[in-house]
C-alpha cells in the first residue's frame, strides 16, 4: 500500500517535472525565437496601468537605437513624435483596451530623433482564464517598401490603377458601398457608380445566397484568411445573375473599417477551371497540400507542388513552367531577390516561419506586390520533412490601401486647411477628432480635448441648448434631417468668451452615429458688423451735417431715386416723382442745355470717375440756389458690349459759399477803388492846401479893385470847389467801406457807383 | 513869442503855413518828415508841434509817438489831406489817441489853421 502510494507520489512527481522541464524548454525555445527573429519584439504587461514595456528584444535595440534600460519601465509612446498619426496611434489604444489583435503602419522616432515607418502587429497573450497579460508588439521597418511602393504607385493615382484591374473591386463599409472600380460596374452591368456607392453590398448579391455570403464574408474577414475565394452569384443591374469568385479583405477607407471585396466572373472567363479549382488538391501525383497553403515541398522527395493559384500570381498557366525553387526565385523582382532568398533559406537553420512581402515580375512584365509565408516542418530528430507555404497576391490590396491613405490624407489636409474649427463628437458627446483652427480659436491644444465633453469649448449658458441641438441632430440622422446651426457664446480655455457660430452636421460612419461640428468665430464678423453700423451712422450723419442730396438712377430699369435731403435742396416735395426731365426743369436756364449735354453724353464716355459740375438751380418757390453736383458712374461689359449700370451723385446746396466769394470780390475790388481814390484825395488836397492858402496871402498883397484881385478870386473860388469835391469823395470811400458788409451784395457795386457819381456830379 | 515846429514832406504846404504863422507873430521852424521834426525838437523845443501824418521816411503817428516818448509835454496838431484809416479808425482819430491835441484836414482856411495854432497856444 505504502509502496504504491510512493510510486504513485513518484509517478506524480516526475509527470509534473517533465512538464515544468518542457514548459521551460518551449519558454526557452520561444525566448529563442523571439531575440533571434529579424523584426523587434517588445512586450507590454497588460495588467499594469499604461502598458510598462517588460521586455524587448535585440532587433528592436538595434532598429531603435535604444537601450533596454531606456525602454523597460517606460511606455510604447516614446517611440511617437511630431509625424505620428494619432488616428493609428487611436486605433492601437482601441485595440489595447479590446484586447485584440492589430496591425498598422505609422511614422515612428528612433531614439537619434530620426523616423522611419514602422509596420506594428500587436497580439495580446491571454492567460488561461482568458484575461490578457501581456501584449506582444512585433515591429518592423518598413520605410523601403513603402518608398517603393510611393514610386510604384505615385503615378498614375491609385484609383486609376484600381480601374485597370481586371477584376471587379468594391469597397463597402458596414451600411453601405462606398467605391467600385470600372471592372466591378462592367461586371454588375451598372453605368455609372452613382448606381452601386450608396447602396448596401449585399443588394448585388442573389437574393438566396445574401446570408450566406454575408456570414462567409464576417468569418472571412475576421479570420483575416484573405486567400480564402467564395464562388456565389451576384445580381446585374438589369437582374440578370452572374457567377462571380469573391475574395475578401479587411480595409481601412476614409478612417472607416471597410471591406474590400474582389470579385471575377467565371461565367465568362474560368467557368471551365472552376471544376479544377475544387480538385486543386489532386495536383502533383498523389502530393497533396492543405487548403490554406498553395505551395508545398516534400523535401526528402525532392517533389514540389503548386497549387493552379499559386500558378496564376506568378502569371503562369497552371503547369506550363516546372514548380520549382528555381522559378520561384527566377520571378522574383531584382531588388528584392536577396532579401527574400536569405530569409527563405535561413527558415532552414532558425526553424522560423518566414512572412515577407516583395515584388515578383510576371512573365507580361506586370511587376506584382506578393506576401510569401512559408514554414518548415521537422521531423522529430529536428530533421527538415517539409516545406509548405502561400503567396498571395497583395497588389489589389495595396492599392486601395495607397488609396485609403490618399484618401485619408486628403481628409485630414481639408480638415486642417480650412479656416473653420471643425470637430467630431460621439453620441456621449465626448469629442473624437479636432482640427488646428480648433486649437487656435479655443486655445487648447488637441490632446486637452481630444475625450473631454464638447461643452468646454461653449459658455455654461448655452450647454443646455448645445446638448438639446446634439441630441435632436443624432435624432435627425435616422431621418435625413438637415444641418442644426446655432450661434452661441464660444469658451477659451482661459475662460473668456468669444461668439460662435456652430453647426451640427450628422453623419453615420461604419463605427456608428457621429456628428461632425464646424465651429465659426464669428468675432471678425460682428467687429465688421459693428463697423458697418458705425459707418452707416457716420455716413447718415454727415450727410446730414453737409446738407448732401443723394441721387440714383439705374440705366437698366431706368428708376431714379431721390433722398428727402435732395428734394429738400430741390425745393420739390415727397410726392414728386423723381426723373431726369424733371430734374432739367429745375436747372436755371442759363446753365439747362449745358447739363443736358452733360447728363446724355454719360453712356458714350464710358469712363467710370467722380465728375463734379456747378450749376444754378431754380426752385418751385422761384428762388435761385447755387448747386454742386458730383456724379459717379459704374459700367458694366466690355467693349462694344460695355453699358452704363449705375450712375449715383451727391448734390451740395453752395449758395452761401457763392454769395461770400462774391462779397470777398467786392470788398477787395472796393479796398482797390478805396487806396487809388485815397491816395488821389490826398495829393489833391495837398495842392489844393497851397493853391489856396497861396491865393489868400497873395490877394491881401494886391489892391481889391484891381484886375489881378478879381483873378486871384476865381482861383479861390475854383480852388473851393475842388476842396468840396475832395472831400466828398473821401466822405463817399469811407462811407461804401462800411456800407459794402452791412448790405446785400448784389447791391454793393451799384451803391458805390451811385456814392462817387454824387461826389464828382454830373459828367460833362 | 510863440514857437511853432511844422513837419510836412509837402515843401508848399510847409512854407505856406510858416510864412501864414510868421506874419501872425508866430515863430515858426520846419522839418520834412517825423524823424527830423524830433532831431529839430531835441535841438530847440516848440511851444507847438503841426504834424503831417503821410510822409515818407517817418510818418506822422510815428513821429507823435517817438516825439510823446521822448517829450510828453508836446502839443501836437495832426494834419492830412488823405482819407486813410485802421479800420473803422481814420489816421486823425488815431493820432488823436496818441495824444494829438487838435486837427486840422487840408485844404484849410488860413483862418482856421491860426484859429486852430491860437486855441491850442492859448491852452
Amino acid at each position: 500500500m505504502t509502496a504504491g502510494l510512493f510510486l504513485g507520489l513518484l509517478l506524480l512527481v516526475g509527470l509534473s517535472l517533465w512538464i515544468a522541464i518542457r514548459e521551460h524548454r518551449e519558454n526557452v525555445l520561444k525566448s529563442r525565437v523571439i531575440a533571434a527573429t529579424n523584426c523587434g519584439v517588445l512586450v507590454t504587461d497588460a495588467t499594469l496601468p499604461h502598458y510598462p514595456v517588460i521586455y524587448v528584444n535585440p532587433s528592436f535595440l538595434s532598429l531603435t537605437g535604444y537601450a533596454e534600460h531606456d525602454v523597460v519601465g517606460q511606455t510604447t509612446a516614446i517611440l511617437n513624435g511630431p509625424a505620428t498619426d494619432r488616428a493609428s496611434i487611436e486605433k492601437l489604444a482601441w485595440a489595447l483596451q479590446d484586447g485584440r489583435a492589430c496591425r498598422v503602419s505609422l511614422r515612428q522616432y528612433r531614439k537619434n530623433g530620426t523616423s522611419f515607418w514602422n509596420e506594428v502587429t500587436l497580439s495580446p497573450i491571454e492567460d488561461r482564464t482568458g484575461r490578457v497579460r501581456s501584449v506582444i508588439w512585433v515591429m518592423r521597418d518598413v520605410s523601403r517598401l513603402l518608398q517603393a511602393e510611393t514610386g510604384v504607385h505615385k503615378v498614375p493615382s491609385p484609383t486609376f490603377l484600381c480601374d485597370l484591374a481586371s477584376e471587379g473591386m468594391l469597397v463597402t463599409t458596414e451600411f453601405e458601398v462606398v467605391y467600385v472600380n470600372k471592372t466591378g460596374l462592367k461586371i454588375l452591368g451598372a453605368e455609372s457608380a452613382e448606381q452601386v456607392i450608396g447602396s448596401q453590398y449585399l443588394d448585388i448579391v442573389h437574393l438566396e445566397l445574401r446570408e450566406a455570403v454575408r456570414l462567409w464574408i464576417g468569418q472571412t474577414v475576421g479570420s483575416s484568411q484573405s486567400t480564402r475565394r467564395l464562388e456565389t452569384q451576384l445580381l446585374r443591374c438589369d437582374g440578370q445573375g452572374v457567377v462571380v469568385e469573391l475574395s475578401v479583405a479587411p480595409l481601412m477607407w476614409d478612417g472607416n473599417e471597410s471591406v474590400l471585396i474582389r470579385f471575377s466572373e467565371i461565367s465568362r472567363q474560368r467557368q471551365p477551371e472552376t471544376q479544377s479549382l475544387h480538385g486543386r488538391n489532386r495536383l502533383g501525383q498523389g502530393q497533396t497540400i492543405a487548403d490554406s497553403e498553395n505551395w508545398g515541398w516534400t523535401i526528402s522527395e525532392g517533389a514540389e507542388i503548386w497549387s493552379e493559384e499559386h500558378y496564376r500570381v506568378f502569371g503562369y498557366e497552371p503547369g506550363s513552367v516546372p514548380p520549382t525553387y528555381e522559378t520561384f526565385k527566377k520571378v522574383l523582382h531584382p531588388e528584392d531577390r536577396d532579401r527574400v532568398l536569405t530569409l527563405v533559406e535561413e527558415t532552414f537553420s532558425s526553424d522560423r516561419p518566414y512572412d515577407i512581402e516583395c515584388r515578383i515580375i510576371q512573365p507580361s512584365g506586370d511587376v506584382r506586390f506578393v506576401r510569401c509565408r512559408g514554414v518548415l516542418i521537422q521531423g522529430s530528430s529536428d530533421q527538415p520533412i517539409r516545406m509548405s507555404g502561400t503567396i498571395e497576391d497583395i497588389t489589389d490590396y495595396r492599392l486601395i490601401a495607397a488609396m485609403a491613405e490618399d484618401r485619408d490624407l486628403q481628409f485630414k489636409t481639408v480638415m486642417e486647411s480650412v479656416p473653420n474649427g471643425m470637430l467630431m463628437v460621439r453620441q456621449d458627446g465626448t469629442i473624437s477628432l479636432v482640427n488646428s483652427s480648433v486649437e487656435r480659436m479655443s486655445g487648447y491644444v488637441r490632446e486637452e480635448l481630444l475625450g473631454r465633453p464638447m461643452e468646454c469649448l461653449l459658455s455654461a449658458r448655452d450647454r443646455d441648448q448645445q446638448r438639446e441641438a446634439r441630441a435632436a441632430c443624432f435624432t435627425s440622422i435616422a431621418s435625413d434631417s438637415t444641418d442644426i446651426s446655432q450661434e452661441w457664446h464660444g469658451l477659451r480655455k482661459d475662460g473668456s468668451e468669444f461668439p460662435v457660430k456652430v453647426c451640427f452636421h450628422p453623419v453615420h460612419l461604419s463605427k456608428g452615429r457621429t456628428i461632425l461640428i464646424t465651429m465659426i468665430d464669428l468675432t471678425a464678423r460682428e467687429q465688421a458688423e459693428q463697423s458697418l453700423v458705425d459707418i452707416e451712422a457716420r455716413f447718415d450723419l454727415a450727410v446730414l451735417a453737409g446738407r448732401v442730396g443723394i441721387f440714383e438712377y439705374d440705366h437698366r430699369t431706368n428708376t431714379h431715386h431721390w433722398s428727402p435731403m435732395l428734394r429738400e435742396i430741390y425745393g420739390v416735395s415727397a410726392e414728386e416723382s423723381p426723373s431726369l426731365e424733371r430734374y432739367l426743369e429745375l436747372v436755371h436756364p442759363g446753365d439747362r442745355e449745358r447739363m443736358h449735354r452733360a447728363a446724355l453724353c454719360v453712356p458714350d464716355t464710358g469712363r467710370e470717375g467722380l465728375d463734379t459740375v456747378e450749376h444754378r438751380l431754380v426752385r418751385p418757390s422761384g428762388s435761385i440756389r447755387h448747386i454742386s453736383l458730383r456724379t459717379l458712374t459704374q459700367f458694366e461689359g466690355e467693349g462694344s458690349m460695355r453699358r452704363p449700370m449705375r450712375t449715383m451723385g451727391m448734390v451740395v446746396d453752395i449758395t452761401d459759399r457763392v454769395h461770400s466769394e462774391m462779397v470777398v470780390r467786392v470788398v477787395k475790388e472796393i479796398e482797390t477803388m478805396r487806396t487809388l481814390t485815397g491816395g488821389i484825395a490826398h495829393e489833391l488836397n495837398n495842392s489844393l492846401t497851397a493853391v489856396l492858402g497861396f491865393s489868400e496871402l497873395a490877394l491881401a498883397l494886391i489892391p481889391a479893385e484891381s484886375k489881378a484881385h478879381r483873378h486871384l478870386i476865381q482861383v479861390i473860388g475854383a480852388g473851393r470847389k475842388a476842396r468840396e469835391v475832395a472831400y466828398r469823395i473821401r466822405r463817399a470811400i469811407d462811407h461804401a467801406s462800411t456800407y459794402s458788409v452791412s448790405r446785400p451784395i448784389e447791391q454793393a457795386p451799384s451803391t458805390l457807383s451811385i456814392e462817387v457819381s454824387d461826389a464828382v456830379g454830373p459828367r460833362g | 513869442m510863440p514857437s511853432v515846429l511844422v513837419v510836412d514832406d509837402q515843401d508848399q504846404v510847409r512854407h505856406l503855413i510858416k510864412e501864414t504863422l510868421e506874419q501872425a507873430g508866430y515863430e515858426v521852424e520846419e522839418a520834412r518828415n517825423g524823424k527830423e521834426g524830433l532831431e529839430r525838437y531835441r535841438t530847440k523845443s516848440a511851444d507847438l508841434v503841426i504834424m503831417d501824418i503821410l510822409m515818407p521816411e517817418q510818418d506822422g503817428l510815428e513821429g507823435i509817438i517817438t516825439l510823446r516818448r521822448e517829450f510828453p509835454d508836446a502839443r501836437v496838431i495832426a494834419m492830412t489831406g488823405g482819407c486813410e484809416s485802421i479800420g473803422v479808425l481814420n489816421f486823425l482819430d488815431i493820432a488823436t489817441m496818441l495824444g494829438a491835441t487838435r486837427t486840422l484836414h487840408k485844404p484849410f482856411e488860413l483862418k482856421v489853421l491860426l484859429d486852430t495854432v491860437a486855441a491850442e497856444v492859448m491852452n
